[in-house]
């Protein structure tokens, strides 16, 4: 396989984002990690126990929070739907073989990215992209919420460390990363 | 710009992550064969468009991409409440709340 | 030289300017000095510059009027080239060094104005001019409009692009408060103090509002004192925000406001990384607005003339920026606060030569204090008319009646060279007005009160007629105690001890006083002055027969200039209110709108310009699509290969080539942007076969079939293949601009009207990339990459998939086809794509592969007959207007969406259009798309259409013209001939004919 080439969404503004590097503002693309669709059933306590027991950690059942950690995390999207982020590609069909009944496991990893973001202007970054209050206040370590970003939109995630992650679609990752660099040029 | 809460994300969010989805609790005839040309055409075309409180639908199409319904003042923009699909509206306020 | 010395009415001490700072700057082309601090205004008026802009209709000459927002007269245009900006308001814009302005309007040059003419026929304009014009010849206003627009145009747009950044930010808060003068502070502060985020705007240089220029003690502090303590406290706080140079400009629903924010505008050279302005976008829990009052003029004849200025701009001269602009002075006053002015302007050591008071007996203390000051004061008098062109010379003052309506002597001319006018004071009810509340008139503080708002907000201090400083301290603690409160906070309040105010007695409601002859025969009456709106137009509106302020507001275009009436409107309405016999009350105000003050294009833009104007969407084979010289076209936000021209080649060589490609050896598609949506859940099949016009029950894994949707009314709504991929598991191709609509369309139903079905939707579109591999050479290709799929035709059949692996990657291969051709369409996850896609051109070189755009695929699928959901449908035809009888299931139990609507009548009638293919007699003659059809080649105008063309290609491959078109009753037309009459007159004959034009049997597919 070592001959197979593999692109994410923004191989190609790598270079671009070192270009910031140093000012308040850090962004990069973060390493290909599997992303699965997870839907099913919150109140059926068969399949969150399963769920628990193949992740090693409960599916955040809160509205726009997430569980995990930094290799494997379950994100919040809606009520019976959360997103699962994992570099063990051996969740996908573990899930199928533990989870029983009505519920969806699907595999989008072609179709997203991750964009961490971090630095002290990040928040006015975001504060730029998007119309959700981000104040540290309102918006925690353990936050996730599904927003538009600047015409697009995008999952972001606050890490515990009090950096960002977003997480977007492939097909709009470049949109969304020179959207980025235009905001974060007066940081530079 | 409306602030609409989100029963499923229980959050006040921006009207930019929502799209609008027409007048709520109009449910589909079961038997649409059975229905007269005018029955369909009254489901299909017809809509209150009222001048007041109004109950309508809307996505949190940006968000969790739920459906769920609101009650709106259609002249003063007022929210009266959100509520899940399937639930029962609570009984509407007189006038305007503010 | 010195800079100073051009500076002739500079005081020598005093304001709020940095005297170590001089700036240089021009005006019309001419070179001035001011100072840090000041701005343009202040700095032209220290200048002595009279003149600053000429008068939209009548072209005359006009001088700066205010000290702020509401400014008529001096709008200018900043800068040069890429980067001016037009209509700023010079009382507005803070002065840098090498800054450039001149006037919007005054051409050739405010001094010399050829357009004055207008002045001479100036009775040939009266209101309604614009209206009546229209009316008459056509011609006349030809004539005019070429002078009007040239001669009193408002600015003129840059023509190249805006080189700076503008920036928009979203912000929210628990209160945002409008405006920082002593109301506003206290607002702010009051919240503050209880740990609310709070956002405090003020539009002017640094906060203040009238502390800035005032002699009373807060506190036991003098007022700037108080001031600064204010600010730095507040400074403190880090859920403060303070905004200094940013006007609230609009105010919408659910407390969401936008402010404006000049970022540096007031800097000569710009960072070329900083933004020039910044919108912020705010969501306020609760809002306060303090944004202050604006004075009212005085309606006299000629009150237009260069040296009649607003008495509290006077003031604000004098005291912020040390100009005393003039040197005599007549204080025009119906009220006892203009009268500081008099006493300002004194104190500056200049010469007031009177104080006309209209009132007969006027008592209060500032009356007295001026009496004391040895000032001259003229009771029961009023200025009825200005002498003067280009400046004041002097005042016709004559005795007035007690209550205002009549002359009672002859008038008498006093000398001065600078009138200061004040009718009292507006409060500022355009942002509570922007919420829907209808300002409200009351007579004790004779102006509009903000009304009753559905919004979170109060308004407080002068904008609520509130006018003491006192008073406005309390009423601004009070605000923000309640806001905090309303926002969950805990508040204390605060009380402030406030010495060294004057009482100030009662005021006389006057507006447009009586000059010796009529109103309608008197020199002109302004009271609008940016679209020179006169009492007599306002009267002559009333006569024709306008009665509603609505109304007179456009008959007369009063307030329509970019200050939005902000001078004149109230003194407009007073003066139609009395023609038409009736109380202001009854009379009424026009609402205002935003903006509060014009906002530029480039904020209102941000960043959403050039490249980021919308959000462009690539698939994962993009950059290879450049590489290969592509050319682009957006579906929807997709970029999308259009074409792949070699070097010489245009687009029809292209795409001749690229479908002979196909049809004669193999073609690759970059298919990626087509909808794809996975489907999951025991009662997956019973839902497709609910939302699709055929049947899904019985679809195998392994399968694939073509499904139409229709919307409930029975039109085709999007069309696509779905393939069954295991048990209770699907994946629904949809169109490309069809998706997002799409899987709106599952959920719905999903949601709303079917939830106990088990079934799940995941959005899988930008997980795949899709290859189309098609052509009589496709399985060749495949074959070198794929070992692992039978692709024996008995085996793989066409409309079957297979998973399999395709140069080395998991990969999912469907045998559909759009071009009628031996199809593959090869799906890896997007990361391969671009590897799988390289690898596939590689293993088809051998046998001519050849990348094609959208263009060839729309001619291949056009020769086919097969259709493109929203161009050869508009959402009004049914399967049975396509053609697709064979798509719609009659047999199936459930009434499927739109089944209903499919009977009827209007759907069941005959002479419906039809899909049908056309061929023009002559086979090199291409219809355009969209061109009507007719029966007669000579039809007579109107004529009947018989529908239209919807598609229309030159077809390389069988060398002629086709079309596809919708045609009443065309189904049963076939081997008709139609016409089509194009614009360029040309009228063009063709067949109808069935719509599938190549290989009607679709063996070629099929093997």
């Amino acid at each position: 396989m070592s001959n197979i080439l593999v692109e994410t969404p923004l191989h190609h503004m790598a270079d671009a984002f070192m270009t910031l590097s140093g000012g308040g503002i850090n962004i990069h693309e973060a390493d290909m990690v599997s992303h699965l669709n997870l839907r099913g059933c919150a109140s059926d306590s068969s399949f969150m126990k399963a769920a628990q027991k193949t992740l090693g950690f409960a599916l955040p059942v809160v509205p726009n929070s997430f569980s995990g950690h930094d290799e494997s995390a379950a994100y919040w999207l809606g009520p019976d739907e959360w997103l699962i982020t994992t570099n063990d590609i051996a969740v996908e069909d573990a899930l199928r073989v533990a989870l029983k009944g009505h519920f969806a496991v699907t595999n989008i990893t072609g179709g997203q990215t991750i964009i961490s973001l971090r630095g002290g202007a990040s928040l006015e970054i975001l504060q730029k992209s998007s119309i959700y209050d981000f104040h540290p206040s309102k918006f925690k370590v353990g936050n996730c919420v599904q927003t538009t970003f600047a015409k697009a939109g995008a999952l972001v995630v606050k890490k515990a460390d009090g950096s960002f992650n977003l997480i977007i679609r492939r097909s709009f990752a470049d949109y969304i990363g020179r959207w980025l660099l235009d905001a974060a040029r007066e940081y530079s | 710009m409306l602030k609409i809460h989100c029963p499923y994300c229980d959050e006040q969010r921006e009207e930019e992550e929502f799209s609008y989805s027409g007048e709520a609790h109009i449910s589909r005839p079961l038997d649409p064969g059975a229905l007269s040309d005018a029955d369909w055409a009254d489901y299909l075309f017809f809509r209150k468009n009222t001048r007041g409180w109004h109950h309508e639908m809307w996505q949190h199409s940006a968000g969790c991409r739920r459906y769920f319904n609101v009650t709106r003042h259609t002249v003063t923009y007022e929210i009266f409440e959100s509520y899940p699909m399937g639930t029962t509206p609570k009984a509407l306020p007189k006038g305007d709340a503010r | 030289m010195s800079l100073e010395n051009t500076q002739k009415n500079r005081l020598a001490i005093g304001g709020r300017i940095d005297r170590s700072r001089a700036l240089s700057f021009t005006f019309n082309g001419k070179r001035y000095s001011g100072f840090l601090g000041d701005t343009l205004a202040s700095a032209l008026l220290a200048n002595g510059v009279d003149v600053v802009g000429r008068s939209f209709k009548y072209s005359r000459p006009r001088g700066i009027m205010t000290a702020g927002a509401e400014e008529p007269n001096a709008i200018v245009q900043l800068g040069h080239g890429a980067a001016t900006i037009p209509n700023l308001r010079a009382t507005q814009v803070a002065l840098y060094d090498g800054l450039e302005a001149r006037s919007v309007n005054g051409w050739p040059n405010v001094n010399f104005d050829l357009t004055r003419i207008f002045s001479l026929f100036g009775r040939l304009m009266p209101p309604g001019f614009y209206y009546k014009t229209f009316m008459g010849p056509k011609k006349l206003w030809m004539f005019y409009e070429h002078f009007i627009r040239k001669g009193a145009g408002l600015g003129r747009a840059p023509t190249v692009r805006d080189p700076d950044i503008y920036d928009r930010i979203n912000q929210h808060c628990d209160v945002l408060v409008v405006g920082a003068g002593p109301a506003g502070l206290a607002a702010a502060l009051a919240a503050a103090r209880t740990g609310a985020r709070v956002i405090i705007a003020d539009e002017q240089e640094e906060f203040g509002g009238s502390l800035l220029a005032s002699d009373v003690n807060i506190d036991g502090k003098a007022a700037a004192h108080w001031l600064a303590v204010t600010l730095a406290e507040l400074a403190k706080f880090e859920t403060v925000t303070m905004l200094p140079r940013s006007t609230v400009f609009g105010y919408y629903d659910h407390n969401f406001l936008t402010i404006a924010e000049r970022c540096s505008d007031h800097i000569a050279l710009t960072n070329d990384k900083a933004a020039r302005q910044r919108i912020h976008r705010v969501r306020a829990r609760e809002v306060v607005l303090a944004c202050g009052a604006i004075e009212r003029p005085l309606v006299f004849a000629a009150c237009d003339v260069p040296g009649v200025m607003l008495a509290g701009a006077v003031s604000t001269y004098i005291n912020r920026y040390a100009v005393t602009p003039g040197k005599g002075l007549i204080l025009f006053t119906n009220n006892d606060r203009a009268y500081e002015t008099a006493l300002h302007w004194h104190a500056s050591g200049r010469q007031v030569v009177a104080v006309v008071d209209s009132r007969h007996n006027p008592q209060g203390d500032l009356v007295q204090k001026a009496a004391a000051k040895g000032v001259k004061v003229l009771t029961g008098h009023a200025v009825i008319e200005v002498l003067g062109g280009k400046r004041v010379k002097g005042a016709m003052v004559a005795p007035l009646s007690a209550d205002g309506s009549k002359l009672t002597g002859q008038a008498k001319a006093l000398q001065c060279d600078t009138i200061a006018s004040s009718g009292g004071w507006n409060p500022v009810v355009h942002l509570s007005s922007h919420t829907g509340a209808k300002p409200i008139w009351d007579e004790e503080i004779i102006g509009f009160r903000p009304g009753k708002s559905t919004q979170a907000e109060r308004s407080v201090g002068a904008a609520a007629g509130t006018y003491d400083t006192a008073s406005c301290l309390a009423e601004g603690d009070a605000s923000g105690v309640q806001a905090a409160i309303n926002c969950g906070h805990s508040a204390v309040a605060t009380s402030y001890n406030v010495t060294g105010e004057t009482a100030a007695g009662p005021a006389q409601a006057l507006f447009l006083l009586p000059h010796g002859k009529p109103t309608s025969r008197a020199p002109y009456q302004f009271v609008d002055y940016q679209l020179d709106v006169t009492a007599a137009g306002i009267e002559l509106a009333a006569r024709e027969g306008y009665t509603s302020v609505e109304h007179v507001k456009r008959y007369t275009a009063m307030g329509f200039g970019t200050d939005q009436g902000k001078l004149g409107n109230i003194n407009g309405m007073a003066i139609l209110a009395r023609k038409l016999n009736q109380t202001i009350a009854e009379t009424g105000t026009t609402i205002f709108r935003p903006s509060y003050t014009p906002t530029t294009f480039g904020t209102i833009a941000g960043r959403d310009v050039g490249e980021l104007f919308d959000s462009a969407r690539f698939t994962a084979v993009q950059h290879w699509h450049e590489q290969a010289g592509a050319k682009f076209e957006d579906v929807g936000q997709w970029k999308r290969p259009w074409y792949f021209p070699k070097t010489g080649e245009d687009m029809d060589d292209a795409v001749g080539r690229e479908c002979l490609a196909v049809r004669n050896h193999v073609g690759i598609l970059d298919a990626s942007t087509l909808g794809k949506i996975d489907i999951q859940g025991p009662d997956a099949a019973e839902f497709l076969n609910r939302v699709y016009t055929n049947a899904y029950l019985k679809l195998a894994p392994g399968k694939c079939r073509y499904g139409v949707m229709l919307g409930e009314d029975g039109m085709i709504f999007d069309d696509g293949v779905t393939a069954c991929l295991g048990e209770n598991h699907y994946l629904m191709f949809t169109t490309t601009g069809g998706a997002a609509g799409v899987l709106n369309w599952l959920e719905i139903w999903h949601q709303t009207e079917w939830p106990e079905l088990k079934v799940y939707f995941t959005s899988v579109t930008d997980h795949w990339t899709t290859a189309t591999v098609t052509g009589p050479n496709a399985r060749k290709v495949i074959a070198k990459v794929c070992s692992d799929i039978d692709l024996d035709g008995d085996a793989f059949k066409f409309m079957d998939w297979r998973d399999g692996t395709v140069s080395g990657v998991k990969a999912r291969v469907f045998r559909i086809s759009f071009t009628g051709e031996l199809s593959y369409e090869v799906n890896v996850p997007a990361h391969y794509g671009r590897h799988v896609w390289e690898k596939l051109i590689e293993a088809g070189a051998e046998f001519g592969i050849t990348p094609y755009g959208t263009e060839t695929m729309h001619v291949l699928r056009a020769e086919k007959g097969f259709i493109i959901v929203g161009q050869d449908t508009d959402g009004s035809v049914t399967p049975y207007d396509m053609n697709m009888a064979w798509v719609v299931s009659s047999k199936k139990s459930f009434s499927f969406l739109g089944k209903r609507s499919l009977d009827r009548s209007d759907c069941t009638r005959t002479m419906r259009k039809q899909l049908v293919g056309l061929k023009t007699m002559d086979p090199l003659d291409v219809l355009p798309e969209g061109a009507q059809i007719v029966n007669e080649r000579n039809a007579p105008i109107p004529a009947a259409m018989q529908g239209h063309v919807t598609s229309s290609y030159y077809s390389a491959c069988l060398e002629r013209s086709i079309a596809l078109a919708v045609v009443k009753g065309g189904l049963d037309r076939l081997g008709e001939q139609v016409f089509c009459p194009l614009a360029d007159g040309r009228v063009i004959a063709a067949e109808i004919v069935s719509s599938v034009f190549y290989d009607p049997s679709g063996a070629r597919q099929n093997v």
